[in-house]
């Protein structure tokens, strides 16, 4: 066979390895929400840096400069630095609370100070979300937003269920799932709901619904985690 | 479930980022490896490029033709890898010599080995010409395909081909001479 023959028989390669597929994919649902959080963080620093300061105060303090600073500020404030932003920038509340939940993740937030936080975001996304109130043509913009409030909520349920909290990561995806009952992550939320559900031993609960886990989602790639999770590895 | 999402709305424009992950994932993981990508490697790899996917997904037309357009991502994150001189000293181990021992020499073995000795000399082939001689010669898709996934001016295009299978074919005749075949 000539070389450039054996060359067309190559093919473009067998299945690639199923764990190094899920491991990706996984990693890829986390960094786009960091990045989504990111992103949006940065958007409302330098809008309000533009805003408050367009003359740099020391020469050579760049906008670059005040940026980064800002964002410092931003990301050790914590729960107070959201409070006095929140208090500041009233018209900015509602970004702030939307994006916000998954940096308060980090600062270590306690589930009562979360909970009356994000059933201020309730009511307006409610609105939001209920088909009646819509307009006739939803834009990407708010499909994207849409999509940022769904994983806000998912995330608090993560950082809960991450700090050993099942029965309030259980709460907020129920959170999630009377706002969003068709969301775009309602796989992942009824994944972290099963994981929840079975860490309470509520395990007769856990079945049920991820036997409807598997009917609705048959091809998830989530389904070996829910497995690994409820029958052991 | 499936059934009452697929009736629910027009065709979408833009294709589904999960339904992509799926499909495409294995195409996407052997086109880094092709492309020079360490094992260990790859999964980190592979999770940069379905990420700037996943941005540039609104952009991505439709019409045009999909794994070329994923490839030009995988291509851009394997050529900054390599950039990276710690990368480029693996490569040399990426593809060792493999010296055939066997004493059987059945007409599949022969095959496999053709395939084993294909993949050895493709990774002899500068990064830049094997990324066009993989998308024409594994893959099959046409020149001026190939010159818009890549951003390439048509000639140049042409001539990487050209020159990529001047250097695969050497690279295979050196690898036989080495395991003592004609």
């Amino acid at each position: 066979m000539k070389p450039l023959e054996t060359l067309r028989a190559l093919g473009t390669g067998d299945e690639a390895p199923a764990e190094a597929k899920q491991r990706v994919y996984s990693a890829l649902m986390a960094s786009m929400a960091a990045v989504a959080a990111t992103t949006t963080a940065a958007t409302m620093v330098q809008s309000s840096a533009l805003s408050s300061s367009p003359v740099p105060l020391i020469a050579g303090f760049s906008n670059a400069k005040a940026l980064a600073v800002a964002a410092g500020i931003w990301l050790i404030g914590g729960a107070t630095g959201a409070t006095l932003y929140s208090a500041l920038h009233q018209q900015e509340v509602r970004i702030v609370y939307v994006d916000r939940p998954v940096l308060q993740t980090s600062a270590v937030a306690s589930p009562a100070e979360i909970a009356p936080r994000a059933s201020t975001v309730s009511a307006p996304l409610a609105a939001a979300v209920d088909p009646s109130s819509k307009p006739a043509s939803a834009t990407s913009a708010s499909l994207a937003s849409q999509l940022s409030r769904e994983r806000a909520l998912l995330d608090l349920a993560r950082a809960s269920a991450a700090r050993g909290e099942p029965a309030i990561s259980l709460q907020q995806t129920e959170r999630h799932r009377a706002q969003f009952p068709r969301g775009k992550l309602s796989e992942e939320r009824e994944a972290m709901a099963i994981r929840a559900l079975h860490s309470l031993g509520r395990d007769d609960q856990a079945r049920a619904r991820a036997q409807a886990f598997r009917v609705a989602y048959p091809n998830s790639l989530l389904t070996p985690a829910i497995d690994s999770a409820m029958f052991g590895p | 479930m499936r059934i009452v999402k697929r009736e629910e709305g027009p065709k979408p424009v833009v294709p589904d980022f999960r339904e992509i992950f799926e499909t495409q994932f294995s195409y996407v993981w052997h086109v880094l490896k092709r492309l020079g990508v360490a094992e260990r490697d790859l999964e980190d790899l592979a999770q940069q490029v379905f990420l700037q996917v996943h941005g540039q997904l609104p952009k991505f037309v439709s019409s045009r033709p999909l794994r070329p357009w994923l490839f030009s991502f995988a291509y851009h994150a394997a050529s900054n890898y390599r950039a990276l001189s710690r990368h480029r000293v693996e490569l040399s181990i990426v593809a060792p010599e493999q010296p055939d021992t066997s004493p059987n020499a059945d007409e599949q073995l022969i095959t496999r080995q053709e395939l084993e000795l294909a993949e050895l000399a493709l990774a002899r082939v500068a990064l830049e010409r094997r990324a066009v001689l993989l998308l024409h010669e594994v893959e099959g898709h046409s020149v001026p395909e190939i010159a818009e996934s890549l951003n390439l001016p048509l000639n140049t295009a042409y001539s990487r081909l050209r020159l990529a299978r001047q250097e695969y074919e050497q690279a295979v005749r050196r690898l036989r001479a080495q395991r003592g075949e004609a």
